[in-house]
């Protein structure tokens, strides 16, 4: 189960980072840079959240401005209206490298930051309540109010996935935040903005205890893309159950010799070390070649 | 009794012979004309070597030694 956080990351990350590396790094760029040239370039990235964006002219005229978040560090590029909860989502290329999606409806702020290194940050605020959340491929810090946990990947203990439940539990400003996920007109879920907050509202909702919430999110993303996908090659499981003893043998064999050659380069051609690549290969081989007699014999029942 | 011990030691060596062997064979063959029977025909040439070996160039060799005492 832990393994999943690490790929929660990584799975939150993916769109976005897509975007981010489309758009202009600095805000200066990306004000010179018309908006609906900049829509297309999007689009041009081919990933289907990433079709249904409109030019800054189109959108504003149906959206009201929200006040940005504290830490705005540019103007914003993009804009995005659910018709279903009447958020407006804007989102924009920040001065620290990431791209940063806000919204405001009712009592919740939200500003999520995703950078091109996995990283990614969500600051909730409902009145009082301020859920912040930072996560990497090895950490991830919860803090709200006075309370603060923090997790590094690989060293982490059930405590502390506990102890980030105990932050996150009563928070006003999560529960306004993942009803407001649940509510997105499916058209937004597949823009870049609703991408941002299905992703955020995954992981969070792990991070809360709904086990359920990546893989849910995992099939959402498939479905997205799976028209999109075109399998290069092939190999399942039943391929692999009917290689036969040859096969093996070869394949063995032919990483016997790959890990000889490379031996071979880590010493001197006068090191004594030569000859211990030399036996490493030759236990290799016999061992290759005693396999392949066992499995090419007639099979023998010892019950 | 004799025979028999002689054939598993041949049969024994052979096929350790054979391991070391099979894959340089193979790297010196073309991919097309690799398979399970070359492996095979390396089995038994190996096996086919060692008892050779010993026939004619070992056996003879003890043979002396034991006349001449």
């Amino acid at each position: 189960m832990r393994l999943a956080i690490p790929r929660a990351a990584l799975c939150a990350a993916a769109c976005s980072l897509a975007l981010v590396s489309t758009l202009p790094a600095t805000p200066r760029a990306a004000s010179a840079v018309p908006a609906v040239e900049m829509t297309a370039r999007v689009t041009d990235v081919g990933a289907a959240p990433c079709r249904t964006l409109r030019p800054v002219a189109a959108a504003t005229a149906t959206a009201t401005p929200v006040p940005l978040l504290r830490g705005a560090t540019s103007s914003p590029s993009q804009v995005r209206v659910d018709p279903a909860t009447r958020a407006a989502f804007v989102y924009w290329a920040a001065r620290d490298g990431g791209l940063r999606v806000t919204t405001k409806t009712g009592e919740l702020d939200v500003r999520k930051t995703v950078y091109l290194d996995g990283r990614f940050e969500i600051v909730l605020e409902a009145g009082q309540d301020r859920l912040s959340v930072a996560m990497g491929p090895h950490s991830v810090d919860v803090a709200r109010g006075g309370t603060r946990a923090h997790v590094e990947i690989g060293r982490d203990e059930d405590d502390d996935w506990l102890r980030v439940k105990q932050v996150l539990a009563g928070s006003k400003a999560l529960r306004l935040f993942r009803a407001l996920t649940a509510a997105l007109d499916p058209a937004t879920l597949e823009t870049v903005a609703g991408t941002a907050m299905l992703s955020g509202d995954a992981v969070l909702g792990y991070l809360d205890g709904d086990v359920g919430a990546i893989p849910r999110l995992a099939e959402h993303f498939i479905k997205q893309r799976r028209a999109k996908l075109k399998p290069a090659a092939f190999e399942d499981e039943s391929d692999a159950a009917e290689k036969t003893c040859y096969k093996k043998y070869e394949e063995e064999v032919a990483e016997a010799a790959r890990e000889y050659h490379e031996c071979r380069r880590t010493f001197e051609w006068w090191s004594g070390w030569q000859a211990a690549c030399v036996a490493r290969w030759a236990l290799q081989a016999e061992s290759a070649w005693f396999q392949f007699i066992a499995c090419s014999a007639v099979p023998l029942r010892l019950d | 009794m004799h025979i028999l011990w002689y054939l598993v030691v041949d049969v024994v060596i052979g096929l350790i012979l054979a391991g070391a062997v099979a894959p340089l064979v193979l790297a010196l063959l073309p991919p097309h004309v690799r398979g399970s029977w070359i492996l095979g025909g390396i089995a038994i040439g190996c096996v086919l070597v060692v008892s050779f070996v010993r026939q004619f160039a070992i056996e003879p060799g003890r043979r002396k030694e034991q006349e001449e005492r």
